[in-house]
C-alpha cells in the first residue's frame, strides 16, 4: 500500500532522524571505548564501562529498532518496496544484522558494567577492547547504509523486475 | 531511506545483476560467515565469554 505524501514525509523524517541518531550514538560509544582503554583515571575508566549499558539500553537500542521499523514502513509504503531494489535489500540486511548483534551485545554491556562496578577488579581487568571493535564495525556498517540511501545505486532484483513488468500496461 | 526521487521512471531498469551487487554480496557473505564461525566458536553465544579476557573475575584480575 502506497502511503499518501504527507505520511510518507513523516515516516521518512522519523527514519532519517533515527538512523542519523544511531550513527551519533555509535560514535559516542566509540569515544567511550577509547576513553575506557586510554584513560589513566580509575574513576573515568570505570565510569565509561558503567555508563555503556544504560546508554545502550536507553539510546542505542531504541534508535536501532526505530531505524529498522521506520525503514520497513517507509519502503513498504512507497514505490521502492522492500525487495525490489538491491540497495534497499542491502540496507535492510545491514539494519537487521546490526540490530541483532546489538541485542546480543547487551549481555556484554551488562557484564562489562558489573566488572567495572567491582572495586576489587583492577583496571586491566575492567578495560576491554571489545566495545571499540564493535562500535567501529557498527559505524562502518551504518556508513555503508547511509551511502546506499543517498546514492541509491541502480539494480532491480528479479522480483522487482517482475513487479515492474506487471505494473506496465500491456502493449497493443 | 527514500527521497523525492521516484523508484520508477528513468532510473531503471538494468537487466542482470550489477557488479556492485555482486561485490556487496560477497562481502556480506564473508561477514555473515565470520559471524557464524565466531558464534560457533563461542558456543552459540555472542556474549562476554567471547569478548572478555576474564569471564570470571573472581578467579583472576583482582588486586
Amino acid at each position: 500500500m502506497i502511503m499518501p505524501p504527507r505520511l510518507r514525509k513523516f515516516v521518512l523524517t522519523a527514519h532519517v532522524t533515527a538512523s542519523v541518531g544511531w550513527v551519533g550514538a555509535a560514535t559516542v560509544f566509540l569515544a567511550l571505548a577509547v576513553v575506557g582503554l586510554t584513560s589513566d583515571d580509575t574513576g573515568t575508566v570505570r565510569g565509561a564501562y558503567l555508563v555503556m549499558e544504560p546508554a545502550a539500553r536507553l539510546a542505542l537500542l531504541p534508535l536501532a529498532i526505530a531505524s529498522l521499523l521506520s525503514g520497513l514502513i517507509q519502503s513498504l509504503g512507497s514505490t521502492w518496496g522492500l525487495f525490489r531494489h538491491y540497495w534497499v535489500v542491502f540496507k535492510l540486511l545491514i539494519n537487521v544484522f546490526a540490530t541483532l548483534v546489538l541485542v546480543m551485545y547487551m549481555e556484554t554491556f551488562r557484564f562489562l558494567a558489573s566488572v567495572a562496578a567491582d572495586t576489587n577488579a583492577d583496571l586491566a581487568t575492567v578495560r576491554s577492547s571489545s566495545p571499540l571493535l564493535h562500535a567501529a564495525l557498527a559505524l562502518v556498517l551504518l556508513l555503508v547504509a547511509t551511502i546506499l540511501a543517498i546514492y541509491k545505486p541502480r539494480g532491480m532484483t528479479p522480483y522487482g523486475l517482475r513487479k515492474q513488468r506487471e505494473s506496465r500496461p500491456s502493449m497493443p | 531511506m527514500e527521497n523525492e526521487t521516484s523508484a520508477g521512471g528513468k532510473r531503471e531498469s538494468t537487466v542482470g545483476t550489477p557488479r556492485w551487487v555482486k561485490v556487496f554480496g560477497i562481502i556480506a557473505l564473508l561477514v555473515v560467515l565470520l559471524f557464524v564461525v565466531l558464534m560457533v566458536a563461542g558456543g552459540g553465544r555472542h556474549g562476554p565469554g567471547r569478548h572478555f579476557r576474564h569471564a570470571d573475575t573472581s578467579q583472576s584480575g583482582h588486586r
